[in-house]
């Protein structure tokens, strides 16, 4: 008796189971990110977080870069000739003026790689960046290479400006 | 007035859901005073029965911590504590200890923030009334979150650690000012005098008596925050026009003036940068 309860469980379940509707389509390809970034880029918010705050204070410092009046920060990426550069006339650049870029892997990316005539700047990626996007998030660690001490983190927001 | 003191004690115990063992003031600050609270009726282990049932030994409740790490002068021995674990009886089932965190723990501020207290009570022999059949006289392990006070201070600085090419805040809160001269700054009164320090020289913007004159060094009121001013530069760029050309700016000197007045005396804040070789 006990083990045609247990049968009639198993096969209760199995019809709801398969009631269960199936996946249809792929997921698609992989797209190439480096694509997805091709662009102009012009900042609209820079945020300052310390790391070392117990709270991760965070400081929104965009009057720096942001005036009436002046074109805010602007950073260009030319997926085909990998170039880019930087314009900029108030706040500090923290990303170099020109020069090569790439990422650390072009499918799933999560750190910018910017290589100019005198240095090499790794900027960490705030979300993924696809042709879609209207905003490309980079974040700067400053992190002490001797030490591994990381004393802040800048934030910088983009929008995308020539879709 | 001891029982109007023990009717807000228990009224703050209970504000803070019940716990068995808090600290007061709270949001804290780990460089200045504060208590910790052990409720004991509010704790399972046998220290409660036992003092219900010994109520002679209130003066002998210590106080035993391993976190954020062990207490400087030590704990003691479990069968007998140390003098500066002592805790003073507040009233019925409550004890405290007073101390300053960073100094009590010999911890960082962020150690403090980041790890919390844990800790129990117990006796000052922790094996003591073994025939009352409760077990050890302690309490059972008690944790206490630590929820920081920021920019406690009259100075603070955003972040904790800048180099001199970061962004650097200098917070100033006017209420804590104690030269009279300088007490409640009106918004467009506050001035700082800066100076750069490398090597054995200082670069400083402004000579003193013009600092309070230079719009280059006047401190901005911050908003909803009366008496707090503030101040963000990039060491480097802000001293470019001062200090030699690619000079290693290793420290940010400073203090407030205003308009018309300089300190006889000043109390110079050195800011050390943090120097990445």
């Amino acid at each position: 008796m006990k083990s045609k309860i247990y049968i009639s469980i198993v096969v209760f379940s199995s019809i709801i189971a398969s009631c269960k509707p199936e996946i249809k389509g792929d997921l698609g390809e992989t797209s190439n990110k480096e694509i997805g970034m091709d662009g102009t880029w012009e900042l609209n918010q820079f945020i300052v977080q310390d790391p070392n705050s117990p709270i991760l204070e965070e400081r929104d410092l965009s009057s720096w870069y942001i005036k009436d009046g002046i074109q805010p920060m602007r950073i260009t990426l030319d997926a085909s000739t990998h170039d880019y550069s930087v314009e900029i006339t108030t706040g500090r650049n923290f990303l170099g003026t020109s020069g090569k870029w790439h990422l650390d892997n072009i499918y799933a990316p999560s750190t910018l790689i910017l290589e100019s005539a005198t240095d090499t700047i790794e900027v960490s990626m705030g979300a993924m960046v696809t042709a879609n996007s209207s905003n490309m998030r980079l974040n700067i660690d400053r992190t002490c290479n001797s030490t591994g001490f990381k004393n802040v983190i800048y934030k910088f927001n983009f929008n995308r400006i020539n879709p | 007035m001891k029982n109007i003191f023990s009717i807000l004690l228990i009224a703050i115990s209970t504000l803070t859901w019940g716990q068995a063992a808090f600290v007061l003031p709270s949001p804290t600050n780990a460089n200045d005073t504060m208590t910790i609270y052990i409720d004991l009726s509010q704790t399972t282990y046998g220290l409660k029965g036992i003092l219900t049932n010994h109520p002679e030994y209130k003066d002998s409740v210590y106080m035993w911590t391993w976190q954020p790490t062990g207490p400087a002068c030590g704990n003691g021995e479990w069968g007998n504590s140390n003098d500066c674990m002592r805790m003073t009886h507040v009233n019925g089932m409550i004890f405290s200890i007073t101390m300053v965190p960073t100094q009590f723990y010999g911890c960082t501020p962020l150690q403090l923030y980041s790890s919390g207290i844990s800790c129990l009570a117990k006796l000052d022999n922790g094996n003591a009334f073994p025939d009352d059949g409760l077990g050890e006289a302690k309490t059972e392990d008690l944790r206490i979150e630590i929820l920081p006070a920021l920019c406690a201070e009259k100075f603070c600085y955003f972040p904790e650690a800048s180099r001199a090419d970061d962004f650097f805040t200098i917070t100033y809160d006017n209420g804590q000012e104690t030269d009279a001269n300088l007490q409640n700054l009106g918004a467009d009164e506050c001035y700082v005098y800066m100076a750069a320090k490398v090597g054995n020289q200082t670069y400083a913007i402004s000579a003193p008596a013009d600092a309070g004159n230079n719009p280059l060094l006047k401190m901005e009121a911050v908003p909803n925050q009366p008496g707090k001013f503030r101040y963000t530069m990039i060491p480097s760029d802000f001293f470019a026009s001062v200090a030699p050309a690619g000079a290693n700016i290793q420290q940010v000197w400073f203090y407030i003036v205003k308009p018309g007045y300089v300190p006889t005396i000043p109390v110079t804040i050195k800011y050390v940068l943090y120097n990445c070789q």
